[in-house]
This record gives C-alpha cells, structure tokens and sequence, in this order.
C-alpha cells in the first residue's frame, strides 16, 4: 500500500507540476504584468498603497508618471477598423492618430493633416505632416492613408465598412498629398474622418509582415506605444519619445479590463486607479465621501428611447405613440434614478451633434392628462403591450424601465416588463421578436444627425418600423448630399419634427450623462465622445 | 488496466463529437452574432453585408460542416470579437485558469482534510460545531458576497492585497481565498463523515484492543479508506474551478478561462465558445480518468 501511495503522491505531484509548469510558461510574459497590474498605483500613492504592493515594484517604478484607466471590458483589437466599441477606441486613440481629430470642445482640428480643402463636392484634398513616424521609426506616407481608407472602404468583412463605404478611392497626389474620392457630394467627410475607428494603419509594416503579425506586435503614430496586453486583464502603453507632437506627458498609460463595477469602486478608493468609468449612482456617495476621489458627471451622446412598432397594433395607432410621449415624466427619472445625471429631451440627437433640434431639448412633454385623454380617444382595448428592457448595458437602465412600465401603466395602457441581458435584448430587439415597444440608448460617434435620422428611411425598414414617406426620403437625401451647413442644418431640424413631433415615431426621453469617478490627483475633462486622450489628462 | 484506460480514451472522441454539436446548436440558435458586431443604428444592408463576409448567411448545416471539417484538421478559426485564432485565446488564459484552479484545490484539500479528521476525531465538541458551522456557511454563502467582502477588508481597508488583477502571487491570494472557502466547505463535512463512519468500523476496533496509538490508527487505517468520496469531489472541482470560476474571475478581473468563455457567450463569439468549451471537456475526461486510476490505487477492491 505504500507503494501505491507512493504513486497516488507522485500523480498529486505531477498535477501540482502541471499547474506549475503552466505558470512557469507564462512567466516571461506574464511578469512585466505582474508589475503592471502590481504596480499601478502612482507615484502619489505610493505610500499610501505601499502595502499592497511585491516589494521590489515600486523600487523600479519609483519616479514614473503612470495614468490608470479602468474600464468595464478589455478592448478586442488593435485593428482600428475592425471594432465597433468605445472601449477599444479609448485605448486606440492614444496609439495612433486620424488625419483630423476632434478637441475636447468637439471641434476639429488637424492632427496626421497639415491642412484640408474641398476640391470639388467629391473630392477633399489633405496635405499630410511630414514629421511623424511610426513607433518603428518608419515615416508616415500618403500609401498609409490610401491602405487605411480604402481597406475599410472594400472590405466588408470589416466592422466599419459600413460607414467608410461611401470613399470610392483615395488617390495619392505625392507622398504628402492625398485626395479622397466619394461616391458623390459628401458633407460629412471631416466627422467619417475624425470619428471613433478611424486612426491610420501602417501600410509597409502590414504588407511586409502580415496582419496577424501586426495585430500581436501593432504599431502607430501615437504618442503611446504598444507595451503589452494581457487580454481581460491590462493593456499598457509607453511613452513614444520621437512623438512629433513633443514628449508624451505620461510615461506609461495602463488601461485595466475591470467588469464588476464594485471592484472598480473598490480599486479607485485604494488609490490604484486614476478614473473609472460607468459607475453606478448607488456608488456615487461612497466615492464622494472618500478621501481624494470624486465624481465627475460628463455628456455622452446617449439618448433613451421609447421604440414602438411603427406598424403594428396597437402602438400603429398615432394616438398611442403620443400618448407614450406624454405619459413619461422623465424630470422625476432624472432626479430619483438617475440621480440628476441627464436631460430631457424630446429628440434623439444630442447637443454637439449637428443638425440637433435644439427646440426638442432641455424640455419634456409630460402630461398625464393629456396621455390619459389620447389612450381614451384611441380605441384601445387594454390588450397587453410588451415593454424590452435592456439590463447592465446604460446606466441604470433595468431601474429606468421599470419606471417608464409604471408611467405607461399609470396612463392607461396594459404593460408587460421584459428585462433582458444585452446580448439576448439585441437579438430580440433587431429580429422584433417583441410585442409593442422596447427601451434602448442610441449614441453617435459621429456626430451628425444624418446618422441617426438614417433609420427612418425607407430602405432601412425593419420588422420593428417601416416609416416610410417620399417626403422623408427626399428630404434624407437632400441632406445628405447638401454641401451648404446651413440650409443643412434646417433639412436635419425638420426630420426631426417630423419623426418626432409630427408622427411621434418614437418618444426620445433622456438624453443621458456619463459619470466617471476620478482620483483627485489629476485634472481631468470628459469629452462627449467618452474617449480618454491622456495627453489632456494632467497631474494636478 | 492498459485495457480500459485505452477503452476510456477512445470514447473522447464521440463525446467531443456530440459536444461540439450540441454547444454549435445552442450558439446557433441564440441569436445573430451580426446584430452584436454592428451597431443597434448600422442598416440593415450593413448587417447582411458583414453577415455574408462572415459567412454567416449560410444554412446550420453548411456552416457545421464547415466547423467540423476544419476542426478535424485543428482549426478552431477566428475569433469574430478578437479576429484572433480561437484555440490561441484559450490557450492564453488556461495558464491563468489552472493557477487560480491549483492553487484553491490544494489549498482546499489541505484545509478539508485536517479540519474534517479533527471535526471527527472531536465529534460532537464546540471545535466540531464551529468547523460545522463554517462548512455549511461556507455553502450557503454567495461566492461575489465573500469576494467583495475580502476586497473590502484586505484591499480597501488594511490595503495589503491588491483588489483586482493578475500576475503576482498577491493578486492570486483574494480570488484563490474565495474558491478555498467554498471548495473546501464542501470537502469537509464529507471528510468528516465518512471518517465518523469508518472509525466505527471492526478493523479500527481491533486496531485499537492491539494498542496502537490513536494517531496511527486515524492516519495509517482510517484515513486512506475516506479518499475514495474524496477523490470524486475533487474530480468534479477540477473543470468547475477552471471553466467555471466565472463570478469570482469577473470579480476579481481575474482573465481566466471562464471569463472568456462568457464574453464570447455574451458576444455569440461561437469560435471562442466551443474552443473553451471543448478544453474544459477535456480536462473533464482527463479528470475523471486520473480519479479512476486513483480509485484502484486507493481501494484494492476496485478492479476495471
């Protein structure tokens, strides 16, 4: 029996080898993580935090500047076009660069490009910077910026295809000088270039080594460089010396994958994160109350929605459809739920969007009566309406469901509340496998109303609603192609009466905003776009 | 023995057949991965356009053909979330997955074993209700509950733990705590148990009218003939605690294995999915396997 024993402690052993070799095989990439994730507390902090931490890291980091992020995911690529998440983008933003970008007023400025003229209503001319390298030391070229666009413009297998489709071709003039060549007049050329997704890629780098090879070893023209990335864990960024905007302020820009929003409280109130995002207003008076962190309540361009099957009993009915615009008291949502974090609105574009209706915000159209009245005239028989509510995607959105089920109830229609993990809420939400209305938060990175007044065209009908007027559609389509700014703006302002005000389409409700928790040791902007540019985040 | 253990090895491969067919079917059927890529605003020309590049378009059973017949030849292909080789993400976090996993069963097992034969050896005393109470607090209580108050005390409060994170041993002590409070509650009552159980039997009666010391007669006759449960509950813990730690790793952002699983889940990333979900498979078999060898090994008896 000793014997077998003997083996029965010889297979724990291998077991326990197992593990370890598995351990012992990570351990080359896995140290500089050790101290990334170990060491993540700041200068500032380091004494305060001293006990949490190996004791050889803070020795060897003693004396860096280290931004800390933490966000409720882990970015998925460093394919720029080929993501459709905020979470990626504010990590790629401080990698690489677009030709322009927008400043934290929402502005344009000229980053990669030196300068901009529009040629002719298809053609934009960019002269380029001579100046910037990429982070292996390769200078950037107008054949990066033909790769780069027109890559997103023909490969539909690319998450951002969809939008950068309409560039027909990128034409190079010389190494500095590009044109880009649209399928017809094209307005919003600078918010396609400047938005979310739409940094340059290296095109020798790519072509010589492979993509594969690119996406684990990137490259860009940032003032961070690529430095590690622990999946679902850390991603870090180090400072690019030959930056041609001048020395990074931070020596290395950690961005942590956190996505329980507790732990990411927890990890700010000791002291080893600098901002954490989508913090829940249930946290907002512990991190208050704590010594040398606060909140801070940023615009976003997030907007609730009350979506009605446009064609189908009963919400097909007008009256029903305004009966819900009427029915929600969205000022008591903001000052209960959402602890004053939003504004009423009665349209679906944001301030900072151009062509918003700024007559539809800062108001709301509640009145109970008045709803109470409209579902009385309509001929409504009390048959059940379903109510989709997405759960843990926008802030508190179960909680605001909930109450937006009680108001319609308390107006008089028969409500069904149907709370459901994102995931299956999407799924349901885009087949219309529900029955009446559903909440969901439109953003815009864009920041053009023809992206979202898009929907109601009639080419874009969907089982959930089919609006279709040639009126409408002429009207899109004008605005589309209108190069003048001004009688642009009025075509987007009178879509929006006419979805919102005139047929009640939908009932935008609160635009929402986005609260950030942040160490008090640095100074920090939120910008509409939620991105996190760390050259504009400073020590205090 | 050689025999069975051959026999054993060969049925992996219709379990991971029919597996691979269910856990595709399932994925399959809980939506359109498209409508989670793109944008709720993107049009509906966009979602078919990308649906089609993906191949997406295509019947179940021409897109499970197209699986299985690359899987045979070992491509688990892309990830849709990542654009990464499936089978490389997994093996990325395994590493992470089996040092949480090793660490709590050891540890557990260590713990489990000393307080389950000293709960039976003081049966009935205030040292046995408090190991009682433990094991069945350790039950009832939620796993994120015992996370977040072990964050609060060593984290935020005495600062001498990291919150979250991976890569030292301090990032690993809060997470691989939570999993050795309810693995080794589970192990404990059944130690003790089977130990009250065999203590009473003949053998250790006429062990003790020879005279032989107490200690001798718990360690060397009664002890190893508790294993036999034991072995099994730590069989079953192994692919829980690598597959499916998946509040405490979300807790703890810790990037293991049940994590990814989960976001490809939430992602209906079907790639990642079955990659992981064929990898805690295996070292389910794998397992099972070792605690069958374990069981000849530990009860004579026992032959295949």
């Amino acid at each position: 029996m000793k014997k077998k024993l003997g083996i029965m402690l010889a297979l724990t052993v291998m077991c326990a080898s197992i593990s370890a070799c598995s351990k012992g095989s990570t351990t080359e990439t896995t140290s500089a993580a050790a101290q990334t994730v170990e060491t993540t507390v700041q200068e500032a902090k380091t004494e305060s935090s001293e006990g949490s931490e190996d004791s050889t890291a803070p020795a060897k980091e003693e004396g860096k500047k280290i931004l800390t992020i933490a966000q409720g995911g882990d970015i998925s690529t460093f394919d720029h076009q080929n993501h459709n998440n905020g979470v990626t983008g504010t990590v790629l933003c401080n990698f690489s660069h677009g030709l322009v970008e927008r400043d934290d007023n929402n502005d344009w400025y000229c980053v990669l490009a030196e300068s901009y003229e529009m040629i002719d209503d298809a053609t934009w001319e960019f002269k380029l910077r001579d100046d910037v390298t990429w982070h292996n030391g390769d200078p950037f070229t107008a054949a990066d910026v033909k790769y780069t666009y027109e890559r997103a413009a023909t490969d539909d297998s690319l998450k951002e295809n969809h939008i950068f489709a309409v560039i027909k071709e990128v034409q190079i003039v010389d190494d500095y000088t590009v044109r880009f060549i649209t399928d017809g007049p094209y307005p919003t050329m600078l918010s396609l270039l400047s938005k979310n997704g739409s940094q340059v890629m290296p095109a020798k780098y790519i072509e010589e080594n492979g993509l594969d090879y690119y996406l684990s070893n990137p490259i860009g023209c940032g003032p961070y460089k690529f430095k590690e990335w622990i999946k679902d864990n850390v991603v870090v960024l180090e400072r690019y010396d030959d930056y041609f905007g001048g020395t990074p302020y931070w020596d290395e820009v950690r961005f942590r994958a956190i996505p329980e929003a507790s732990t990411r409280v927890a990890e700010l109130l000791a002291g080893n994160v600098d901002i954490i995002v989508n913090v829940p207003t249930n946290e907002w008076d512990r991190v208050d109350a704590n010594d040398g962190t606060e909140m801070v309540l940023g615009g976003g361009t997030r907007i609730f929605n009350v979506i009605m099957k446009y064609n189908t009993s009963p919400t097909q009915n007008h009256d029903i459809r305004e009966a819900v615009a009427y029915a929600l008291d969205s000022e008591l949502i903001i000052n209960t739920v959402l602890k004053g974090a939003g504004k009423s609105c009665y349209t679906r574009i944001a301030p900072g969007v151009f062509g918003q209706d700024e007559s539809l915000y800062d108001i709301q159209k509640f009145d109970l009566e008045k709803a109470k009245a409209l579902i009385a005239g309509s001929g409504y028989n009390g048959e059940e309406i379903e109510l989709l509510v997405p759960s843990g995607r926008y802030l508190m959105d179960a909680e605001v469901g909930e109450v937006v089920a009680a108001m319609l109830t308390q107006a008089g229609l028969n409500i069904k509340l149907n709370v459901l993990e994102w995931s299956a809420y999407i799924n349901k939400f885009n087949a219309g496998e529900f029955n009446g209305m559903a909440l969901i938060a439109y953003g815009d990175d864009f920041f053009d109303a023809s992206y979202g007044m898009n929907e109601y065209r009639t080419e874009n009908c969907t089982p959930i609603s089919c609006y279709s007027t040639e009126e409408y559609d002429q009207l899109y389509l004008d605005a589309l192609n209108n190069m003048d700014p001004d009688s642009r703006n009025e075509q987007l302002v009178k879509m929006q009466q006419m979805i919102f005000v005139d047929e009640c389409v939908q009932a935008p409700f609160i635009h929402l905003s986005v609260p950030y928790a942040i160490n008090s040791r640095i100074n920090f902007q939120s910008r509409i776009d939620e991105q996190f540019y760390a050259e504009r985040i400073t020590l205090k | 023995m050689g025999r069975y253990l051959g026999k054993r090895i060969l049925q992996i491969i219709p379990v991971l057949l029919i597996l691979t067919f269910i856990i595709f079917s399932l994925v399959y059927v809980a939506g359109d991965p498209v409508a989670l890529m793109l944008p709720p605003e993107a049009g509906e020309a966009a979602k078919a356009s990308l649906r089609q590049a993906l191949g997406l378009d295509k019947p179940f059973y021409i897109q499970f053909f197209i699986y299985i017949t690359n899987l045979l030849r070992g491509d688990f292909g892309r990830s849709y979330e990542y654009n990464q080789d499936a089978l490389s993400l997994v093996l990325e976090r395994l590493p992470y997955s089996m040092q949480l996993a090793a660490t709590a069963l050891i540890v557990s097992m260590i713990a489990g074993v000393c307080l389950g034969i000293a709960s039976a050896r003081f049966k009935d005393s205030p040292f046995d209700l408090l190991v009682s109470g433990f094991s069945a607090l350790g039950q009832a209580l939620p796993s994120f509950w015992i996370a977040i108050m072990l964050i609060l005390v060593f984290s935020v409060k005495l600062k001498v733990l990291p919150v979250s994170g991976a890569g030292t041993w301090k990032n690993l002590v809060l997470p691989a705590a939570t999993l050795t409070i309810l693995t080794s509650a589970k192990i404990v009552p059944l130690i003790r148990s089977n130990m009250i159980e065999v203590m009473q039997q003949d053998y250790i009666r006429t062990a003790r009218s020879k005279g032989l010391k107490n200690s001798t007669i718990v360690f060397k006759h009664a002890f190893k003939n508790t294993l036999v449960p034991v072995v099994t509950i730590i069989a079953m813990q192994i692919p829980t605690l690598i597959g499916g730690a998946l509040i405490t790793e979300t807790i703890f952002a810790w990037p293991g294995l049940g994590m990814l699983i989960y976001r490809g889940v939430a992602n209906l990333d079907m790639t990642v999915v079955q990659a992981g979900v064929i990898t805690v498979a295996l070292i389910t078999i794998l397992a099972n396997l070792i605690s069958d060898v374990a069981y000849c090994l530990i009860d004579p008896s026992i032959k295949y």
